[in-house]
């Protein structure tokens, strides 16, 4: 039992030491590209330089998540949780932009961790974009949606909001990270697409044509979380601890 | 599109295709192969999708082609041929040719995008990246399984609850009986979901889930044809590109729009639309051929 | 060979007193085809999941389970996932993939078989279980008994030794359910895989048997083949009786006259034996003699729900569901729709219930409110308790504990709705149905995947709903159930009623839609239940 539990130790202290490397990597990269754009002067580096930033994102997430060798607990509940996530954005059809989508990443994250929390996220942008059309703000959608997954991870795991302030926090968070990840990140194509060297005018068009769209999102998330967080996370520890009781 | 002769290619070849046609797309950047990308998209996607293709086409990508059409001469000022004043900023030809070109770009990998979606179903995608990434793929595989059973599911939680309380006689329905009502549909969607999970899980441990040296299942063979096609789109594509950083597609839009010698884009282009028309050809290669041996028959 | 060898295992579960298994002792043999029967509740489960290494519950555990002499837990991983294989009762469940060739080669992929042989078992498995016809097709679009076929042939691929089923076919129509138990026999027979399979349709499956365990409270009370342990079960009037097919039950009741003849388990030889018993015997009674009273009443009560002349298809290009169908449900009665799957029952509930309009003839609702419940009842659970689940709907608490009681819910109470058995789910959603106020209730399905015990239940429940003035209306496949429980009885096929009458000369009608012991005493007694046979065997011999 002893030597089965260290060699647990040693092989998580393993896979932190890789997610911790491939996050560098993913950094360092990103960092690098950011400034290829800026300092040389290529026709539409823009475009080139936030899709490229994009797969640094994505891929050493992704990395890690197959590296990790989920266990079946954890693939089931990520293919339950995207499911339910792409429902509830079929589900409100009637009400533009109006879905619950966010709030279901959000409290996926805070369930389960950030990457699992990344995970869900991105993949519910990929699956959903089946139904609601793929394009080239699929790739960008995945990265503001992952980040709003693993972000609510790292600020919220294992958090069950009983105070009112913690609920205040995850309010403020739901809403904000509509416009700060969202908003921002999945426009970022149309902004640079648009024009060859990106321009203030323009892209405040876009932002500003975003605007509206968004804060009616954002406050669909943060109605959703009220409604949902608590209720959902209480769901979700009933089965991961009926769960436990198997493995 | 299953049954489409596209698809009896081997599933990396449908990938290479649209990686490259993407990416031809939006590196080349050049009005003539842009025009040739747009146009051979939305053939395509006819090809593979029908009249819902076209539907798509004016329904989504076109209207943000205009808008982008519009915006850019509205927004920058570059370029030595004005056309006229807008208060205080120049409207010049260049930024319209510009703006014109990059609502091409858009339109055409919305419209690639949209065909990729028809031709990479889930076992394909699998057959693409289950080596690379077994997890994905099967996470992938599982929302695929779960999300029709999930939203039927939906449908009868909302049924079933109606028919035990009211008789059926349901309410007139304004907005916020709806959202409470699709609020409580996702509760019991939630529950059922999550408890219903536990067996999956089961289901997967039972059959040696997660036990060392998982293999792959292939069910696409390899064969010439694939190796032909896959060779034949990488050398055209590794030309294009190979053009551009040679100067051989020279485009600039400002402060006046060059290109270079239109015969050399000529020749391009016509070998972009060969490599954009692999689909097309197949399809309709397919078509003639089923048509001659029937009318043999 | 042994293949399964049990010694003094005994279980408890953590936090838990009282063993939910206890000494079980067994072997069995390569080959063998086992029945393990038991009340809801009685360990089978646990006993199961105990055979099987990545499911076995943790808890308390003494004893040992060998497998071909083998010690379970030095069994490898590998060992146990591919040589052990496991059916559980919900077909969807266990579907992990979204493609039927996937699912196939999920297990050989999990257990590092080489690609090469995973095409050729999968081809393999796929003709031997009739899959090839839908070897491309998404999991989704199966039907459940086609899916729970997909489930078998997918652990099948692995070619497991054993076989453990558990209540695979709970959730399955009849006519799937026997196909998917011959199946499971034709495994045993033509690959020599052990079965060890828990049901409930014991009437299908006890003829297939080799030998039968019986369980009850954590103990094996029974271990024989299945004539010996069914006549042993009926002598000592256990619990299990009930669940006996109805010709050994028969047998058993009069087994003082033929003994020397084999006890019958199946309805051929049961009407061998009833022939015999009955040679030389003077001519039945005939069944017109007996004019029920449920006639009587019948035409004098007034009607609640009057469905004329409808017609209804679910989209315009679709078939008609239902074509032209009158039915008038009167005060006061049970009504029992009965017919095939796809026959129109769920569509014709619907419609009744107002869940549903015909797009030609009408439906009357002139007697009170009216509550229908589904087929699912998991559909129907939103609180965190069974408890704060009924108080959702209850008017009051007197009917609350009127309710609880009626159908024995009190001890599951403080219980989540969904870690309750299928057959407390079902009692709870009826529960609710009942707790909703409504006059008039519509069940669908009541009785799928239920044991005699919570069969027997519900029936209660719905009787004493009747006597205070209700009215129910109940499809069933389940023709026994029918026969005891409903005053009246309508067959749809096709989307219209082919025939209707009382219940009991309904069913002496029908050549096949019948009970068992019906079709068994067909033209000899013509009698509807076992219990019946033996009588009039009795008053024959007066």
């Amino acid at each position: 039992m002893d030597k089965a539990q260290q060699t647990m130790t040693a092989e998580k202290r393993k896979a932190k030491i890789r997610n911790t490397a491939l996050a560098a990597a993913g950094i360092a990269l990103s960092v690098a590209t950011m400034m290829w754009v800026v300092l040389t002067d290529i026709d539409r580096g823009y475009l080139y330089g936030s899709v490229l930033i994009m797969l640094f994102v994505l891929v050493p997430f992704y990395i890690s998540f197959e590296k990790d060798k989920p266990y079946a607990r954890k693939i089931v509940l990520i293919a339950v949780l995207v499911s339910i996530a792409v429902i509830s954005r079929a589900a409100f059809f009637w009400l533009p932009q109006f879905k619950p989508i966010i709030a279901v990443v959000i409290i996926a994250g805070i369930a389960m961790g950030p990457q699992a929390g990344f995970v869900v996220g991105s993949m519910s942008a990929f699956v959903s974009n089946f139904i609601f059309g793929q394009g080239p703000w699929t790739v960008f959608q995945m990265v503001a949606w992952g980040l709003i997954g693993m972000v609510a991870g790292a600020l919220f795991f294992g958090r069950r909001f009983e105070k009112k302030k913690e609920m205040a926090a995850l309010l403020i968070y739901g809403a904000a990270s509509c416009f700060v990840f969202h908003g921002a990140i999945t426009d970022l194509w149309t902004a640079f697409s648009l024009t060859d060297r990106p321009n203030l005018a323009a892209i405040l068009t876009v932002y500003g044509t975003g605007l509206i769209a968004d804060a009616v999102l954002a406050a669909a998330t943060v109605i959703f979380l009220l409604l949902m967080a608590r209720p959902m996370l209480k769901k979700l520890d009933r089965v991961i601890q009926k769960y436990g009781l198997m493995e | 599109m299953n049954g489409s002769a596209f698809t009896k290619f081997h599933p990396v070849v449908n990938f290479i295709f649209f990686i490259f046609a993407i990416a031809m797309t939006v590196v080349v950047f050049h009005p003539a192969a842009l025009a040739v990308s747009l146009v051979m998209s939305i053939i395509t996607a006819v090809k593979f999708a029908g009249k819902k293709a076209l539907k798509y086409f004016f329904a989504f990508p076109f209207v943000i082609m205009i808008i982008s059409v519009i915006l850019n001469p509205l927004f920058v000022h570059k370029g030595l041929t004005v056309m006229f004043y807008l208060g205080e900023g120049p409207v010049t030809v260049e930024a319209l040719v510009y703006g014109a070109c990059t609502a091409m770009m858009i339109g055409a990998v919305i419209m690639w995008s949209y065909c990729y979606s028809q031709i990479m179903t889930s076992d394909r995608f699998m057959a693409v990246f289950g080596k690379a990434a077994p997890s994905t793929s099967l996470v992938f595989s599982m929302i695929l399984r779960f999300l029709p059973r999930a939203k039927s599911h939906a449908g009868k939680i909302a049924a079933a609850q109606d028919l035990l309380c009211a008789g059926g006689e349901t309410a007139p329905e304004n907005r916020k009986s709806k959202v409470r009502k699709g609020m409580r549909v996702m509760s019991v969607l939630t529950t059922w979901a999550l408890e219903n999970s536990i067996d999956t899980a089961d289901s997967m441990r039972a059959r040696g889930y997660g036990l060392a040296g998982r293999t792959m299942y292939r069910k696409y063979a390899f064969c010439g044809a694939d190796i032909a096609a896959a060779v034949i789109m990488t050398a055209i594509a590794v030309w294009m590109f190979a053009e551009k950083a040679a100067g051989g597609w020279m485009f600039y839009a400002y402060p006046q729009i060059m290109t270079g010698s239109r015969a050399e884009a000529g020749v391009l282009s016509i070998a972009m639309a060969l490599f954009y028309a692999v689909p097309f050809i197949i399809e309709t290669w397919e078509d003639i051929r089923w048509n001659r041996s029937v009318s043999k028959i | 060979m042994e293949s399964i060898s049990v010694k003094d295992l005994t279980f408890t579960y953590p936090g838990r007193t009282a063993k939910a298994l206890s000494d079980i002792s067994f072997s069995i043999e390569a080959g063998q085809f086992v029945c393990l029967c038991g009340r809801t509740g009685s360990g089978k489960s646990t006993l199961m999941r105990s055979l099987k290494p990545v499911l076995a519950p943790h808890g308390e555990k003494t004893g040992s389970v060998l497998i071909f002499g083998k010690d379970m837990d030095e069994l490898t991983d590998r060992e146990g996932a591919a040589r052990i294989g496991y059916v559980m009762q919900n077909p969807d469940n266990q579907i992990v993939t979204d493609k039927v060739w996937h699912e196939l080669a999920f297990g050989p992929e999990n257990i590092g078989m080489d690609p090469e042989t995973i095409r050729v078992r999968v081809a393999e498995m796929a003709t031997f279980f009739g899959i090839h016809n839908w070897f491309e097709r998404d999991t989704d679009s199966l039907s459940g008994g086609q899916k729970q076929m997909l489930n078998l042939a997918a652990i099948m691929v692995m070619q497991p030794d054993i076989l453990l089923l558990d209540e695979p076919t709970a959730s399955l129509d009849p006519v799937a359910a026997v196909d998917f138990l011959s199946t499971v026999s034709r495994i045993c027979r033509e690959i020599g895989t052990t079965i060890i399979i828990c049901e409930h349709r014991l009437d299908e499956v006890l003829p297939l048997s080799d030998r039968v365990l019986v369980m009850d409270e954590g103990r094996l009370t029974a271990d024989g083949s299945p004539a010996e342990v069914g006549l042993s079960l009926i002598a000592g009037d256990e619990p299990m009786a009930k669940a006996m097919p109805a010709p050994l039950r028969a047998y058993a009741g009069v087994s003082g006259v033929l003994v020397s003849k084999e006890a019958p388990l199946d309805v051929a030889s049961g009407r061998r034996w009833l022939m015999d018993v009955c040679s030389g015997a003077e001519a039945k009674e005939t069944v017109s003699d007996a004019v029920s009273p449920v006639e009587k009443k019948e035409t004098a009560a007034e009607s609640v729900i009057e469905v004329k002349g409808a017609w209804m298809r679910y989209e315009r290009d679709l078939d008609d569901v239902l074509k032209g169908l009158s039915l008038t449900v009167r005060k006061g009665e049970i009504l029992a729709l009965v017919g095939g799957n796809g026959a129109g029952k769920s569509t014709l509930m619907t419609l009744m219930a107002g869940g549903a309009k015909p797009y030609r003839g009408k439906v009357v609702r002139s007697g009170g409110p009216v509550s229908m419940l589904t087929q699912n009842p998991q559909l129907l659970f939103t609180e965190d308790t069974l408890e704060a689940d009924l108080r959702m709907i209850a008017t009051n608490e007197e009917e609350l504990s009127r309710v609880t009681d009626l159908l024995q819910l009190a001890p599951l109470l403080t219980s989540h709705p969904f870690d309750l058995s299928g057959g407390e789910q079902q009692r709870a959603a009826l529960a609710k149905v009942l707790l909703s106020g409504a006059d008039v209730i519509l069940l669908d399905e009541p009785t799928k995947g239920l044991d005699e015990g919570f069969k027997e239940i519900i029936g209660n429940a719905l009787r004493s709903f009747v006597k205070d003035g209700g009215t129910v209306v109940v499809t069933t496949h389940d023709v026994d159930f029918c026969a005891r429980t409903a005053d009246r009885c309508a067959m749809l096929f096709n989307g219209q009623i082919t025939g209707e009458g009382a219940a009991n000369t309904f069913f002496h009608g029908n050549e096949f839609y019948t009970t068992a012991a019906n079709r068994m005493s067909r033209g000899i007694l013509d009698a509807l239940f076992a219990e019946e046979i033996v009588e009039k065997i009795k008053a024959m011999e007066r």
